[in-house]
């Protein structure tokens, strides 16, 4: 027996593919990741990460200054606004591939931690789907979510969106395996606490789950009539699986261990936290050729981007997909036992995608929040929407294969190639800074998008060639950045920090009209854009970023 | 054994995606050249541009079609008209008469869309260009031209910055102070509405003073000022203090934690000098404004 066999005898080919994979997407995104631009949410979350991991740190070897409340404070009270799960990850993958490997600047080693939670999420998700819906959903789902250019940007980035939608994720797959299994329940609850522990949306990923449970097991809900030996009616409820009572009770106990800002005062300070998100202040959006602040943006919004940032033929395939799982829902509906057993895995795992991912999409669209950021609220509905069009892309290849009457695996190589390739362009065409500009073809890619009057861009603007390009050009200079300024220069500190600029480049002038060097990012949320266009329309243009032909960043030289 | 018919419409759908995948930078491109769209405009929009309108050329990548347009002599335009690519408006203020120049093969937002079929306006499509003026919103008639008035700012340390008119952004401009010391017409939240009224954002310690000059007062006038609503549900902010001098008469009114316009009744007293000036101990978040409305009491 060679070795290849001893280890699929061993480990079985889920493991395997499973290792395989997630070795590949993290091999993939650590060699992507010292190109990436940087977001203006980067300088948020990495040094509230750095500075949640030195309390770690001095928790072993200073407990007792750790533990009190100014130790804590001192730790937490940056950016206090969203729990620290994520933002210990970065902190921790800081320390690890910046401080001791030295494999990656500051910044990139934080950033580091977001793509362990995407090998994470891959790696769970080939576990879960390997056997269930077979080797070709499996990979096609992998091979999808890898090729989502705005998924691609968001998972080598410190914010939280990645983290969240991997943490509901992993929560989802577990859920669905536990069964009524009490310790794996357990998992499950301890999972979804650290998942609520990394951002607000998290908590909603138990509604599919109960959701879930509901279609499976509605039957066994009974009513008693009264009668003499009970004299009053009585409901039975259906057996409600541990993982729920475990999300219900454990997943809050984990939040708050999890989160020390909480510790010294738990009810002001989370009172606090939900005050914060339930009145969040308005953020712009631009949609429809309006900008949005309040009233918010409509939630049509949101399922509009949710479409139109995914490439056409993953929407394609994932809309079959959403059919394939809507009759499971069907099946499981109508197919369950009355004594509320659960159904086969393959129909729970296609109606728990189907339903995380209307859920994680719903929750944006119809809640009275601003909806800004293009797709970054909804972060939880890509790797569900990538599992719909792993399926779709497998129906695609049995119909193939049927119709050729062919069994031949070659099939499945090609189409998954094909499906996968659209997004591979994607990703070439806006890599390093501009993935936020891609648009699928379902709007007619970018050039369609602006024309609808959607938003070319977010997140404001600190790629690299822009920053080597200033530092080549401007040297000694003032340059000035807008519409944002002041949003802009917080981030770009990162990058002389890291080396990418040198500290004797140009100089950042606040004021427009002392600068010599000025950056105008065409984002038309701004309402200050058009006078700023026609300020500078008699300004020598230095340097331009067009993506397909519509212009993202400008860089003007001062005319005299 | 014939293929089974849902076999045969999944490879369809995805046969399609594909082919729509590969076309759709094609299918995409601009038609027309600048000087196409150029010479199409010469012909469509003199008998259709009217003075203070802003021609609007789309889709907004086209500022090669701006520049051609903007070149001497080549559109004979009233005075005042503005071409552009840049236009934008924030959902709820009004809107600015426009005319639209836009290639034939792409979309335009939702927005015009909707408001080009609420006033029934065709389109005129000519040489693969379409063409059509949306006339603007009718403001009310203002009691104050803010664009006359001289504003400055004078500040704690007894200096004044000057803040003149700046055409391009159609509002006075602070130099050398923060970019939200600015004075000009504006459309704000507030008491859960938007309403239009002149942004006048105080600074700490200083007075922002805006001279409207001589004002016709024939008529009572109410003054009103407010804090968006961001602002004044901020319980950390300070109090801001609006004084309307009329001639030699003051008045104040001070705005602080509640939400919704606070009102001062002018008499009517003929032509009058007024000055409104906005002062606050602390200027953080304080996003202050004001309006004069007809219809104050006697």
């Amino acid at each position: 027996m060679s070795a290849l066999r001893r280890l699929r005898a061993r480990l079985g080919d889920d493991v395997i593919a499973a290792t395989v994979l997630a070795t590949l997407v993290l091999v993939v995104h650590l060699l992507c990741l010292p190109s990436q631009a940087l977001t203006d949410d980067d300088d948020f979350y990495a040094p509230a990460g750095i500075r949640a991991a030195d309390w770690l740190v001095e928790l072993v070897t200073s407990p007792t200054t750790a533990l009190s409340r100014t130790g804590i404070d001192a730790a937490f009270a940056i950016n206090h606004e969203h729990p620290p799960f994520a933002k210990l990850v970065f902190g921790v993958a800081h320390h690890l591939f910046h401080g001791v490997l030295g494999w990656f600047h500051a910044l990139d080693g934080a950033r580091t931690g977001t793509v362990l939670f995407v090998v994470a999420m891959v790696w769970v998700m080939v576990r879960w789907l390997w056997r269930p819906l077979g080797p070709t959903a499996t990979v096609a789902s992998v091979a999808l979510l890898l090729t989502m250019p705005r998924f691609f940007l968001h998972s080598e980035v410190a914010t939280l969106d990645v983290p969240v939608a991997a943490m509901v994720f992993v929560t989802a797959a577990l859920f669905e395996r536990a069964g009524d299994r009490v310790r794996a329940g357990v998992v499950v609850g301890v999972v979804f606490g650290l998942a609520a522990a990394t951002k607000l949306n998290a908590p909603f990923a138990a509604l599919p789950c109960v959701a879930l449970v509901l279609l499976e097991r509605w039957r066994a809900f009974r009513v008693a009539h009264a009668d003499d030996a009970t004299p009053t009616a009585t409901v039975r409820l259906p057996p409600i699986p541990p993982a729920l009572w475990a999300m219900a009770l454990v997943g809050p106990v984990v939040f708050l261990l999890v989160w020390p800002w909480l510790w010294p005062d738990p009810l002001p300070r989370l009172g606090g936290y939900l005050a914060f998100h339930l009145k969040h202040y308005p953020i712009y959006l631009f949609f429809d050729g309006e900008i949005w602040e309040r009233p918010f943006a409509p939630g049509r919004a949101s399922l509009v981007m949710a479409a139109a940032s995914l490439p056409l033929v993953t929407v394609v395939a994932a809309t079959i997909g959403a059919v394939i799982a809507g009759r499971a829902v069907v099946t499981l509906v109508g197919g369950s036992p009355p004594a509320g057993d659960v159904a086969a895995p393959r129909v729970r795992i296609l109606a728990l995608c189907l339903l995380q991912a209307v859920v994680a999409v719903a929750v944006v669209a119809v809640s009275n929040v601003p909806r800004y950021g293009g797709e970054k609220l909804f972060m939880p509905f890509f790797p569900f929407a990538a599992i719909l069009g792993g399926v779709g892309v497998a129906a695609l290849v049995e119909a193939l294969q049927r119709t050729a009457r062919t069994t031949r695996p070659a099939v499945a190589v090609v189409v998954i190639a094909l499906v996968a390739a659209p997004g591979v362009r994607g990703i070439v065409d806006t890599f390093g800074g501009f993935a936020l500009s891609y648009y699928g073809e379902v709007v007619g890619g970018l050039r369609g998008a602006v024309a609808r009057g959607y938003e070319r861009t977010y997140y404001d603007m600190a790629d690299k060639r822009l920053a080597r390009l200033l530092d080549e050009q401007a040297a000694g200079l003032r340059v000035h950045m807008v519409p944002n300024h002041k949003e802009y220069v917080r981030t770009w500190r990162w990058l002389r920090k890291d080396g990418v600029l040198r500290r004797d480049g140009f100089i950042v002038e606040a004021q427009l009209e002392r600068a010599d060097i000025v950056v105008l990012s065409h984002e038309r949320r701004w309402s200050t854009y058009p006078a700023l266009r026609e300020r500078l329309r008699g300004w020598t243009v230095l340097a331009e970023q067009r993506v397909d032909g519509v212009p993202l960043w400008t860089v003007y030289r001062h005319p005299t | 054994m014939a293929p089974r018919p849902r076999d045969v419409a999944v490879i369809v759908a995805f046969g399609v995606a594909l082919i729509a995948t590969v076309v759709s930078p094609w299918w995409g491109r601009d038609r027309l050249g600048a000087a196409d769209v150029g010479g199409g405009a010469r012909g469509l929009l003199p008998g259709l541009v009217q003075p203070g309108d802003t021609v609007l050329v789309h889709p907004p990548w086209r500022d090669d079609v701006v520049a051609a347009l903007r070149a001497p002599g080549a559109l004979p335009l009233p005075a005042g008209v503005v071409v552009t690519e840049a236009f934008t408006r924030r959902h709820g203020d009004p809107w600015p008469s426009l005319v639209v120049v836009a290639e034939g093969v792409h979309p335009w937002p939702a927005s015009l869309e909707n408001r080009r079929v609420a006033l029934g306006v065709d389109v005129t499509e000519r040489a693969g260009l379409r063409v059509f003026r949306l006339p603007g919103d009718v403001a009310p008639r203002d009691v104050v031209d803010v664009g006359r008035a001289t504003v400055r700012v004078e500040r704690g340390d007894g200096s004044v910055v000057a803040c003149p008119w700046d055409t391009e952004r159609r509002r006075h401009v602070c130099r050398g102070l923060g970019p939200w010391m600015t004075v000009g017409a504006e459309t704000m939240q507030i008491a859960g509405q938007k309403a239009g009224c002149t942004w006048s954002h105080p600074i700490t310690g200083g007075r922002l003073v805006v001279d409207y000059g001589r004002v016709d007062l024939a008529s009572a006038v109410a003054f009103e000022a407010a804090l968006s609503d961001v602002a004044a549900d901020n319980t950390q902010g300070a109090p801001v203090t609006f004084t309307v001098r009329v001639d030699d008469v003051a008045r104040t009114l001070t705005v602080h934690r509640a939400r919704g316009f606070a009102r001062l009744d002018l008499p009517a007293t003929g032509t009058a000098h007024v000055v409104v000036e906005v002062a606050t101990s602390h200027d953080g978040q304080r996003h202050a404004c004001h309006r004069f409305n007809t219809g104050g009491a006697p």
